[in-house]
């Protein structure tokens, strides 16, 4: 089994650097087809006197040609240099690494959540024993994916403050240790209103009631088996980890306005920010940081199912 | 008009007295609601197989073999599902029988009408059934498959799938212990390499050596009864033939209680104690092997000659005859006509009094001790006079 | 208790509907309506047949609750939300049509290619699908909003290019089920076309259900991300409404308890994103049913 991790490890490893330039490639082709001087994308052009502007055009190399500029930046950025916030000064890396790391908590969390909830529902429904549940988490789900996001996390503070008074009125920046309401609400909310979850359960129970209806399902019920362990690695690990990589796309997306609510110092509202102060080359560094972690989300998929899966090894 | 046949002395048994597993009058339809039709597969099956004897059931595609046993096991999840009918079951070596199908009544309710309507809580039943069944599966009765690339599980290697089997029969031997046994029954099915196999998936293996599997795995729970659904379609003809041979060797070695499906009346030559003949839902003749299989048809169901005819002889083959068919296709099961079934394709029906055929349809009776036939060529109509069969 | 009955005829066409389970049911006449109304009322609003001026301030009846005047009540300076809710619809619509256009176009477009073609472009299509999946639509959409403008028209422009994949794929994983089918295989083995049978059965019988269902799934994600984009700030602005800004407009009155102004924009996103959804997934259920 080892052997075909590694296996698949090698061949997604290779796949996400071919697709890594490729990103970099779309994005660098976007940059420059954006209007305006070009050297406005990597310095704050306002703070700066013509000829330290034309000393820095020079320096990053962008009175070349189109293909030496690509080089370069691209060049800059492997050595992990992806310039230098225009708001704040500081180096994106650095920006990146601060708040990157809180996003993928929450994101992570809520992912969690939502699989949970989806895989919950899907078995109930497929397996049918109990009609009632299984109808109302489905309606709940449907539900939970049409209601706007950031509505969902105004009624979670409400509640959370006036009714259930878990948290303080202002909620300032940062998450205070120990105050579990902190984190756990914005999980639930992005959670269950990434707008996804009905899809999923969708997916899922149309998959399991797929696999409840194999030839081997059939054999292992004949055998008085455990019909749950002959189940969970087909009807649940293999859709789960395919799921888990697509729909992470919808969660970081949903971070974004979660922690514009919530006030979350993630990489999220990070973004948010920079959008609205034009702050590109921040911009440009949490959508290569967000494709590498989809890219890393489709990694553990392929791994995943390689171990789970005895006929991918081939 | 010939005379009908004469009134003949039923034997003084009980029914299905002696028998393992007795099927008493099991109805398991499926209702189609897009066309407001239930689909009748199995309506009214009697069955019995005594301890030792293998029964082969034979039948066409559609005519209800598979759904029969499927509710023996208690494997039919669908509705309405079972809706009557009882399943006695007589553990050899006890006294009484227990019925398989108890409660039944209290959650399913069966109105032959017309118009045909069923009342049942299938959601309870099957939580009901699967309480008592699940015991059962994998200890009192084992089941094989066709097709067994696709029933053994592909996530499994076969020494798993294998020594799932024997702990659970066995809860008190150790894995190693199971695993050793796995290879033994691996062996005795004539598997190469026995000890390399228990590592394999079943992707490895090809359709013969997973069939050999699947009997190694029934075979290991130590079943009461073997239930085999059409083991060797599916597999080349070789292949075929050597499965043929293990099952017969099986037979002879372990004499488990055995029924075997087949649309193949050659597998049923090779396997048979008894057969039973099923069409369109129900059994139409059924009596030991030597006298159904034979030629003559003093006591034959028309299909059951059909059946045979089609086969041709070394001689028809030589001489390049036409192959014998039977007219017509088989019934709609949402759609049966009243009378006998057959009646439509029915080239043998009894003279002078073919209006019974198309009126009313013929119980399964016995014209002969142990041999019972649905046609009312052999049976002898109430209305006719005579003491009723 | 179920109750099965065996019906002495076939089955007239209510009947049929009758026997469907209760959740496809309901998602079809909900989605149905949804769907109905949502144009409805778009073209309402463009004609300008409104209960009152979407700008009009009645500054008497400042947050009320729905009275006779103002069926949904009013916002803090006393417009009418039923009006804005109608104007808002203006919003979305017509991108949403474009976004959901441009990827059915040339989603259909790569889907044959890939599909009839699998060894030449099912790697670039498999290629571009990974690409434009591994990008999250609002970041992206935040980069060209900064790059370029807050223009909904090219943000959904931008959705429906990232949509194109998926759609390509709906329509290749159809045509490599299809191919296989034996019935293909004869009518290829008679002589006809490939590509003639193939567009004959797939683009005329499945091509509905797929159009249909790309429609739904795209005008309910137009929504939702025209919604959230205005409620960070970037989509439509004030005084214009749209759903996003009117719920963010919400946010202080609704700690404070009054709820009413964020919950009737949140409530129109909810029933209009849930009737696509609803009629999007009975669709793609019956498309999986019978295809299958």
């Amino acid at each position: 089994m080892l052997k075909r991790i590694r296996g698949a490890l090698l061949r997604e490893g290779t796949r996400t650097a071919v697709l890594f330039l490729l990103v970099t490639m779309a994005m660098f082709v976007l940059l420059n087809l954006a209007p305006g001087d070009p050297v406005a994308l990597y310095v704050n052009v306002q703070s700066l006197s013509p000829p330290e502007i034309e000393a820095v055009r020079h320096e990053l190399g962008l009175d070349r040609s189109l293909p030496v500029r690509y080089g370069v930046w691209l060049g800059r950025m492997i050595q992990g240099d992806l310039g230098h916030s225009l708001r704040s000064g500081r180096p994106v890396t650095l920006e990146l690494w601060r708040t990157g790391w809180r996003t993928l908590l929450l994101a992570g969390s809520a992912m969690t959540l939502t699989l949970l909830f989806a895989a919950v529902t899907a078995y109930l429904v497929a397996m049918g024993q109990h009609p009632v549940w299984a109808s109302g988490l489905t309606a709940l789900g449907y539900v939970l994916s049409g209601l706007p996001v950031f509505w969902l996390g105004y009624l979670a503070i409400y509640l959370a403050t006036t009714r259930f008074h878990v948290l303080p009125l202002m909620m300032g920046a940062g998450a205070p240790p120990g105050n579990w309401a902190f984190f756990l609400v914005p999980v639930v909310v992005l959670g269950l209103g990434n707008g996804t979850v009905s899809e999923v359960t969708r997916h899922l129970r149309t998959h399991l009631q797929g696999v409840l209806g194999e030839d081997y399902i059939r054999t292992a019920r004949a055998k008085g088996a455990s019909l749950w362990r002959h189940l969970y690695k087909d009807g649940f690990v293999m859709p789960l980890s395919s799921l888990l990589a697509n729909k992470i796309p919808y969660v970081l997306g949903g971070a974004i306005v979660v922690e514009q609510v919530f006030n979350w110092p993630g990489m999220g509202r990070l973004t948010w920010q920079a959008a609205a102060d034009r702050d590109y080359p921040t911009l440009l560094g949490v959508t290569l940081l967000a494709s590498l972690i989809v890219r890393a989300g489709h990694i553990v998929k392929e791994a995943v199912q390689v171990a789970v899966n005895p006929q991918l090894a081939d | 008009m010939t005379e009908p046949p004469a009134v003949r002395a039923r034997p003084a048994r009980r029914e299905g007295e002696g028998a393992v597993l007795f099927v008493r009058d099991l109805r398991t339809y499926f209702y189609l609601p897009a066309r407001g039709r239930f689909l009748r597969a199995v309506d009214g099956v009697r069955l019995a197989v005594r301890e030792g004897e293998t029964l082969v059931l034979v039948g066409e595609s559609g005519s209800g073999k598979s759904v029969t046993v499927l509710s023996v096991m208690g494997l039919v999840t669908a509705a309405p599902g079972v809706v009557s009918g009882r399943i006695w079951y007589r553990p050899p070596g006890h006294e009484d029988q227990v019925n398989l199908l108890e409660g039944l009544e209290r959650f399913a309710r069966f109105t032959p009408g017309p118009p045909v309507s069923v009342e049942k809580d299938n959601r309870r039943w099957l939580k009901w059934h699967e309480a008592g069944m699940r015991e059962r599966r994998g200890r009192d009765f084992a089941m094989i498959f066709q097709n067994p690339r696709n029933a053994l599980h592909p996530y499994f290697t076969v020494g798993q799938q294998v020594s799932e089997v024997i702990r659970r029969r066995s809860p008190e031997l150790s894995g190693g212990e199971a695993v050793a046994e796995a290879r033994a029954w691996l062996a005795k099915v004539h598997l190469d390499a026995p000890a390399k196999r228990l590592g394999d998936y079943p992707h490895n293996l090809s359709g013969g050596m997973c069939q050999r599997v699947m009997i190694a795995m029934a075979l290991a729970a130590r079943p009461t009864v073997l239930i085999a659904d059409e083991p060797t379609t599916g597999l080349d003809a070789t292949i075929q033939s050597r499965v043929l041979d293990l099952l017969e060797e099986m037979k002879a070695t372990l004499k488990t209680t055995t029924i075997v499906i087949t649309h193949d009346m050659g597998v049923a030559r090779r396997l048979a104690d008894r057969v039973a003949v099923m069409y369109a839902g129900r059994v139409v003749e059924e009596g030991p092997a030597r006298e159904v299989l034979n030629g003559r048809y003093e006591t034959k169901h028309p299909y059951t000659h059909g059946l045979l005819y089609a086969i041709p002889s070394a001689g028809d083959i030589r001489e390049k005859r036409r192959l014998g068919t039977i007219e017509g296709d088989v019934p709609d099961l949402s759609r049966l006509p009243a009378g006998c079934q057959f009646a439509e394709r029915c080239g043998m029906k009894p003279p002078g009094r073919e209006y019974l055929c198309d009126r009313e349809e013929p119980g399964l009776d016995a014209p002969v001790p142990g041999h019972r036939v649905r046609c009312w060529r052999h049976l002898r109509h109430p209305s006719e006079g005579g003491a009723p069969q | 208790m179920s109750r099965f009955l065996e019906l002495a005829l076939e089955p007239s066409a209510w009947q049929r509907v009758r026997s469907w389970p209760l959740h496809r049911t309901v998602a079809t006449v909900f989605g149905t309506g949804m769907a109905t109304v949502v144009v409805a009322v778009y073209l309402a609003s463009v004609l300008k047949i409104l209960p009152h001026d979407p700008d009009a301030m009645d500054l008497g009846a400042v947050n009320a609750l729905p009275s006779a005047a103002h069926l949904l009540g009013t916002d803090f300076v006393g417009r009418d939300l039923l009006t804005r809710i109608m104007v808002g619809t203006q919003a979305f619509f017509l991108p949403g049509l474009l976004s959901v256009s441009v990827s059915l176009l040339f989603g259909t477009f790569l889907g044959i290619l890939a599909g009839f073609w699998p060894v030449r472009f099912d790697t670039l299509v498999g290629l571009l699908l990974q690409l434009l999946e591994s990008l999250p639509k609002l970041v992206l959409i935040l980069l060209v909003v900064a790059l370029f403008r807050a223009d909904i028209y090219l943000i959904l422009l931008v959705v429906g290019i990232t949509n194109i994949p998926a759609a390509a794929e709906l329509l290749r994983a159809r045509i490599a089920v299809l191919r296989r089918k034996s019935y293909i295989e004869a009518a290829i083995a008679l002589g006809l076309p490939p590509s003639r049978v193939i567009l004959k059965h797939v683009l005329w019988l499945h091509g509905r259900g797929l159009v249909l269902i790309q429609a739904t799934i795209g005008m309910g994600e137009a929504i939702l991300i025209e919604t959230s984009l205005s409620y960070l700030g970037f989509g439509v602005q004030e005084p214009t409404p749209s759903w996003g800004n009117m719920v963010a407009l919400g946010k202080d009155y609704f700690f404070r308890g009054e709820l009413w102004l964020s919950t009737v924009p949140a409530a129109a996103i909810l029933l209009t994103v849930l009737g696509f959804h609803l009629l999007g997934d009975a669709l793609l259920e019956r498309l999986e049913a019978s295809g299958a």
